[in-house]
């Protein structure tokens, strides 16, 4: 009901006289037919609803772009995705706060009721916490006081921030003080843009795909510092670009202080404007020193060595990571961005903002990529890009008119997807970093075939990963036309359709297309950083899996530290102890079709199947 | 445009390869492509939004592995996309004509069947477009040869403001035409003849009177809505044509039931042991299409069973319908049978049992036709 109400009140925003009852008896139409279609359904109800409201804020994103008579301003953009955020509050809550964000949330109770940063007794009592959550415990890393105090390893500028909102409506003040920053950040991308020089029309059509859309989306309710910073960052560049340095001071300086590692992006854009070296220090220096008070070090948690080079390889793994992983990459998470990455090979000729941003951003991506954790670790996906989004929607937006429409209906098609099923289901926004993707995963599990190995990932690199970077190389350099898009996706999807019926090669024993007869996964979904351990599926006597598998010869990389035995489609093999090492293991799979593997004695870990 | 007739072409065939083979649907599906794609060329500028129908179907096909989910998909993802075409098209008779016939096309020809009559429904469903077109006026600086041609009317800024609504009404029409026997298919011809004299009669009175060459919303919607809630149930028109109130028993999930099966002849009295948990006693009736409502069948344990409460198990069929006179039944709870406008639910309807009846004794009436069963289906 709440959402029919606020869907009645956006048009009153930007449309006027004859359009606005052209959208009322729209709106009239479509309640009509989407009130049959909700009879007929068997799906998830509530996952209804909000493609039903999905679908319908893409309607009005499109009239809102094509109209010729719009009202329109910075001021009513952030209007409407005020009035789309106060939906999306309560819908985020649906399931605890998850990630680092319960550990923001202790530090602003801590700060409100001991006056402190120690959580020491915010963990020994977590039941009186709004955090919803009774599991937490110091994090990874976190730092331990001279007296026993465990203060967070986050940086306390955030939970600062949302005392105001915390105390007015605890854990969704807390969350609505962030979607108040989102609500900032539309408004002064919005701004942005128009300074730069983009025309009304194409800021229209950009406006719901930076708003409503993956990423900003679904950080706009986490408690996360990215879409804060993503605004302090806009309104740096913004402060920059017109000289002015009392708006881009106090937003570079609290930019930096809400994360340490924004210094990367935040140093090199105050080196950019600072002609004068003492001032430059001196830029650096406050926050530095702000730091040091509150953490005891400049760097926090961080250590320099964090700032040597790495192997070149995770470079780039890290780069195609982002650009087309499955799970993590702008291709699959956040495709209407990758009109952006288009934008950086215009470079010359894209609005001076855009290159300013990017130029001050590269540094810190630059230390980003050859990380572990450079798809984001347990978060929704893009996390530690967030705040290059609004710069990479201003490339968007100053490419737009070149843009097929063909492509823009299949980017819609793709974000209204990602959207619904981020805002329906936000728990599957965090994902175990296994390779496997929600999209990969549903399929796999409703059909029992191995879909994930169609799509790319970079975090357990698969030959998908390469073909996908081949694929998008060639879209940014071959200038589609519209008409070929539609077609092109008709067939990439009967490929996979046709490619889904033959057997796979490799065989990862965690993934959602094995059927798990008991026995679980290794090591457990939550643990921290599990994307750094070699995972698998732990079995023990008389579990067993099920798989569809080509007949012939496979190897298997499998650990078992006791040793075991185990039976492979009626053919038995024993192991000696491996310790904790993975040993490969020649097994003989006797027909095509599905195996079972069931252990026979002892307990194994297997990780996976290749075939020879 | 010949580029984007050969994208809608090779959009159309790659479903081939992604089409389950599980039902008549679902192996029509390239052909629900092709439809789609070519009535997207005539959303002009909205092609590009309206053919991504084609991918989404293919999306649909390859995922949803429920039969049912399935079907829906396609009549959902169909349904907006003939509907955000007729919305955005600048329609003329021609280009209405067009809809129409994919329209029926879609509700009637999945399976193709009596193709002689269903050419004659659909002729007559394209008498209802044309008769329902305003005729062309001279727009402002358009030639005066021209005047009578759509497409520069749609050029001149203006367009048949009936067209929409027409193209739903004509799809109306021949959904609930039901083609057999042959006369039946006058009906969309006399709707056509209606429309004409009523346009008749107000053009009459309404002579001298300025009227705006625009479209009111309220008609574009209402039209693209009611052809919306046609082709969503494509898949099922003929249960939507023959048993409209039935449709929400697709969605029913399978009961479980205790098969009993017998055929009663009239007369003929059996005694059956209810078993475990059943509440429900599932009958239809045989030969019976022609019995009128309240027509006793027989009994179960003294309480009457009648036309109402069952019905004839292959009345609602596509050849029967027409002359079937029974009702739907009180509590439905038949099958789906076939798809396409050949899809049909049986007459089965459910009877309470008696509270704690360990058994029950079903008689049927003696008075019943020669060829009349009473068939008890199952326990539910």
């Amino acid at each position: 009901m709440i959402a029919a109400f606020v869907f009645l009140l956006l048009p009153l925003v930007v449309f006027r006289g004859r359009l606005l009852l052209r959208w009322y008896a729209f709106e009239l139409a479509s309640c009509a037919f989407g009130a049959v279609v909700q009879r007929q359904l068997t799906i998830d109800p509530y996952f209804a609803v909000v493609l039903f409201f999905t679908l319908k804020l893409a309607a009005f994103a499109l009239v809102l772009a094509n109209a010729k008579d719009v009202k329109w301003s910075a001021n009513r953009a952030a209007a409407i995705a005020a009035l789309v955020y106060a939906l999306l509050v309560p819908a985020m809550l649906r399931t605890p706060i998850d990630g680092d964000e319960p550990y923001y949330l202790l530090a602003t109770e801590s700060l409100i009721h001991d006056h402190d940063l120690d959580l020491q007794n915010q963990y020994r009592d977590l039941a009186h916490s709004q955090t919803g959550r009774l599991d937490l415990g110091p994090q990874l890393g976190d730092p331990e006081g001279p007296h026993g105090e465990r203060p967070s390893r986050h940086e306390p500028f955030l939970p600062l921030l949302m005392i105001p909102g915390y105390l007015f409506g605890g854990l969704r003040g807390a969350v609505a003080t962030i979607a108040l920053f989102g609500v900032l950040l539309v408004r002064s991308t919005i701004r942005m843009m128009e300074d730069e020089g983009i025309e009304d029309a194409a800021i229209r059509a950009v406006f719901p795909f930076f708003a409503f859309a993956p990423p900003v989306l679904f950080y706009t309710a986490r408690i996360w510092p990215e879409v804060p910073g993503a605004w302090l960052f806009v309104e740096a560049l913004r402060g920059v670009r017109q000289r002015r340095a009392q708006r881009w001071v106090p937003a570079l300086l609290g930019f930096v202080l809400l994360k340490l590692r924004f210094v990367l992006a935040g140093a090199p854009l105050a080196a950019m404007v600072v002609r004068r070296k003492r001032m430059l220090l001196l830029v650096i220096a406050i926050p530095a020193a702000i730091v040091f008070l509150i953490s005891g070090s400049v760097t926090n948690v961080h250590h320099w060595r964090e700032l040597l080079p790495y192997a070149p390889q995770n470079y780039l793994i890290g780069l195609c990571g982002l650009l087309v992983d499955g799970a993590a990459g702008i291709a699959f998470q956040a495709p209407f961005y990758l009109l952006g990455i288009a934008a950086l090979l215009r470079w010359r000729r894209m609005p001076e903002g855009f290159r300013l941003g990017m130029l001050a951003a590269s540094l810190y991506i630059l230390y980003l990529l050859p990380r572990s954790e450079w798809h984001g670790g347990w978060s929704p996906p893009l996390r530690y890009i967030v705040f290059v989004m609004p710069v990479l929607a201003l490339g968007a937006a100053a490419l737009w008119e070149r843009v097929p429409a063909g492509v823009v209906a299949l980017l819609s098609l793709w974000t209204i997807g990602l959207a619904a099923h981020g805002v329906a289901f936000p728990w599957r926004l965090f994902h175990i970093a296994n390779g496997e993707n929600a999209m990969g995963e549903w399929l796999s599990t409703k059909t029992h075939i191995d879909y994930s190995r169609f799509f790319p990932s970079f975090i357990r690199v698969n030959e998908a990963a390469w073909i996908g970077i081949v694929v998008l190389l060639a879209l940014l350099f071959v200038r589609l036309r519209s008409e070929v898009v539609a077609p092109l996706a008709t067939i990439a999807i009967a490929a996979l359709a046709f490619a889904a019926s033959r057997p796979p090669k490799h065989i990862q024993f965690e993934d959602a297309h094995v059927e798990h007869l008991g026995g679980e996964l290794y090591p457990p979904e939550y643990t921290v950083a599990r994307f750094a351990y070699r995972g698998g599926w732990l079995l023990r006597e008389g579990d067993a899996l099920a798989v569809r598998a080509a007949k012939g010869a496979w190897t298997m990389q499998i650990r078992a530290p006791q040793g075991a035995a185990i039976d492979v489609g009626g053919r038995g093999y024993s192991l000696q102890p491996t310790g904790e090492a993975y040993v490969p293991l020649r097994v003989e799979v006797p027909r095509d079709g599905r195996v079972v593997v069931r252990v026979v004695a002892g307990g194994v870990i297997i990780d996976r199947m290749d075939h020879e | 445009m010949s580029l984007r007739v050969a994208s809608s072409l090779a959009a159309a065939a790659a479903l081939f390869a992604v089409a389950p083979q599980a039902t008549p649907i679902d192996r029509a599906l390239p052909f629900v492509g092709l439809l789609l794609a070519l009535l997207a060329l005539l959303a002009e500028r909205w092609w590009p939004a309206v053919v991504m129908a084609v991918p989404l179907l293919a999306v649909a096909a390859l995922s949803l592995t429920d039969d049912y989910a399935r079907l829906l998909a396609y009549g959902a993802i169909t349904a907006v996309a003939f509907s955000a075409a007729l919305v955005a098209a600048p329609l003329d008779r021609w280009r209405a004509s067009a809809f129409v016939v994919a329209g029926v096309l879609l509700l009637r020809w999945i399976p193709p069947r009596h193709v002689l009559r269903e050419l004659v429904v659909l002729a007559g469903a394209l008498a209802i477009v044309w008769a329902s077109g305003r005729p062309a006026r001279k727009a402002p600086g358009v030639s005066p040869g021209a005047a009578d041609r759509g497409t520069r009317r749609a050029a001149a800024g203006g367009r048949d403001a009936r067209a929409p609504f027409a193209v739903a009404l004509a799809l109306a029409v021949t959904v609930f035409t039901p083609g057999v026997p042959m006369r039946t298919s006058v009906l969309p011809f006399a709707v056509a003849l209606g429309i004409s004299c009523w346009l008749l009669v107000t053009g009459y009175l309404r002579r001298g009177v300025s009227t705006s060459n625009q479209q009111p919303a309220t008609s574009n919607f209402a039209g693209a809505l009611l052809a919306a809630l046609l082709l969503l149930f494509f898949p099922w028109s003929g249960v939507l044509a023959r048993a409209t109130p039935l449709l929400p028993l697709l969605r029913r999930p399978e009961p479980l039931r205790h098969g009993v099966h017998i055929a009663l002849e009239p007369g003929q009295a059996t005694t059956l042991d209810v078993p475990y948990r059943m509440k429900w006693l599932v009958l239809s009736a045989s030969n019976a299409s022609r019995m009128k409502r309240g027509a006793l069948l027989g009994e179960m344990n003294g309480r009457p069973i009648r036309i109402g409460d069952v019905a004839d198990w292959g009345a609602r069929r596509r050849e029967l319908s027409y002359q079937a006179r029974n009702p739907l039944p009180r509590d439905p709870a038949g099958k789906l049978r076939a798809y396409g406008y050949d899809a049909w639910i049986d007459g089965a309807g459910r009877i309470p049992l008696p509270p704690g009846a360990k058994y029950i004794t079903v008689t049927a009436n003696d008075a019943l036709g020669k060829d009349v069963r009473l068939q008890i289906e199952a326990f539910e």
